[in-house]
């Protein structure tokens, strides 16, 4: 049967085979080739299963390449000439056709509409029409977008935490499915020498002096066992962060927060422009 | 060796998720461009760049692993010797070659492409199992015993637990077995003397 035949090249593998046990498989081997195939087989699965870190490094290639079935270039094609088009007519309405500007300052709204950020990308019922739209007659505020939070600045050569020690950081923001969403990645390494509390990472936006929470995502702390510098000089080990999720995210900068959810301690603080 | 080319190697070595995007997003373009111009598709493209990625981390995560060449050259070569291989083997029936891209290895570190490719076709199966038959998988070659993959898997007996980790392999194996790459592969080890 089948079954004990795995059994049995399992236990040949393992060398947990009797001497006797051993030889006889080792004949039927060369007598049969489909049995040596099997064995083959086998032993290839077992090398390749053996291979921790590299079985790691295969799922993480997969979670990452599911962001890139599809060619870029795919659809861009023709796109390009609607957007440059779009564009075009954007600023004929803007240079020629829009209504004088009302002299005093507009508020800046609390939540930015997708209209009045996303320039590279208008909607296209704005193309359509050359006359401004009826709803907004006023200019829509101008305020910069990239302008830099002062308090988050500092936050960013903030000394660290010492227990919890970030060694590496990045936040990414990676075009999403369509123009509008982005794909928010955060990934790093972490030195503790306890198990890592719930961690968090808080995305703000610059609308106000301390920034504006926009979006809450949860981070993955996954321990690294081999890195044999880390073994070497503490007691401390080494945590893969990561932290990803899709966001609706008008062009603007963004800063991210690392921050320990039941206290809300920030270990980090690092920013990304959320254009590209 | 410029310091992206430094920081894409390390992104390897960790499995960065940032990094590797970075890496997919500078250069799957330049991949897609090679394998496409060779007879190839996208998915091709994707594969081989997987498989490529593999290779390198294979090569630089031990030893003391620098470049000689830019980053961007060494996974050029690295695709196109992989493609290469598929091509050689798929041209006995169907595809001629350009010149360009039969075997030729510009970067003089050694890879083990076959090994490289054999790996992939055991991964590829171990994907298209079920979630549990994957997690069984993982803890039997992680060399737990019955009654503690019994336990931790929730079956109801370790006969039982033992029942089901044949199954599993065995559709892992014939999975393997039913592989287009892998009939090649025993198709050449049959036609070496």
């Amino acid at each position: 049967m089948k079954e004990q035949l795995y059994e049995r090249i399992e236990a040949y593998l393992a060398g947990a085979l009797s001497e006797e046990e051993r030889a006889r498989l080792e004949q039927d081997m060369a007598a049969d080739p489909a049995l040596a195939e099997e064995v083959a087989l086998h032993r290839s699965l077992d090398n390749m299963m053996a291979d921790k870190e590299k079985l790691h490094f295969r799922r993480k290639l997969d979670e990452v390449g599911q962001a890139y079935t599809q060619p870029p270039s795919s659809g861009s094609r023709w796109l390009w000439p609607v957007v440059l088009l779009a564009a075009a007519l954007a600023a004929l309405w803007w240079f020629v056709l829009r209504p004088q500007p009302e002299p005093t300052p507009v508020l800046i709204p609390e939540t930015p509409t997708v209209q009045d950020t996303i320039a590279d990308v208008p909607a296209p019922q704005d193309t359509a029409s050359l006359a401004p739209p009826p709803t907004t007659p006023q200019k829509p505020a101008t305020r910069n977008l990239f302008a830099p939070v002062p308090a988050l600045e500092k936050a960013i050569q903030k000394e660290r935490d010492t227990y919890l020690t970030i060694e590496t950081a990045l936040l990414d923001a990676l075009p999403g499915a369509d123009a509008r969403t982005r794909q928010i990645r955060f990934s790093g390494r972490l030195l503790s020498a306890t198990e890592p509390p719930p961690l968090e990472l808080h995305l703000l936006d610059n609308t106000r002096p301390d920034g504006k929470l926009v979006v809450r995502i949860p981070v993955t702390a996954t321990l690294i066992e081999e890195d044999e510098n880390i073994r070497a000089f503490a007691a401390k080990k080494l945590y893969l962060l990561d932290a990803a999720q899709n966001a609706l995210l008008p062009n603007g900068l963004y800063y991210g927060q690392l921050v320990v959810v039941a206290d809300g301690k920030v270990l980090w603080t690092g920013k990304v422009g959320g254009r590209r | 060796m410029t310091q992206s080319d430094q920081q894409h190697i390390r992104s390897i070595r960790t499995g960065d998720n940032a990094g590797l995007h970075r890496i997919y997003r500078e250069f799957l373009p330049r991949i897609h461009a090679l394998i496409t111009s060779n007879g190839g598709s996208y998915d091709d493209a994707r594969d081989v760049f997987q498989d490529a990625l593999v290779v390198l981390f294979d090569k630089c995560r031990h030893e003391s692993f620098s470049l000689s060449s830019s980053f961007a050259t060494l996974l050029y070569g690295v695709c196109r010797n992989l493609w290469g291989n598929r091509l050689q083997k798929k041209s006995r029936t169907e595809v001629s070659l350009t010149e360009d891209i039969k075997f030729n290895d510009s970067t003089d570190i050694e890879f083990d492409y076959v090994q490289a490719e054999r790996e992939s076709i055991f991964w590829d199966a171990l994907r298209r199992l079920g979630t549990e038959c994957k997690r069984l998988l993982e803890l039997f070659f992680e060399k737990r015993s019955m009654e503690e993959i019994a336990e931790t898997m929730q079956l109801s007996s370790v006969g039982y637990a033992k029942k089901r980790k044949f199954m599993c392999k065995e559709q892992l194996i014939e999975q393997v077995k039913s592989d287009a790459r892998y009939k090649e592969w025993t198709e050449d080890v049959s036609r070496e003397p």
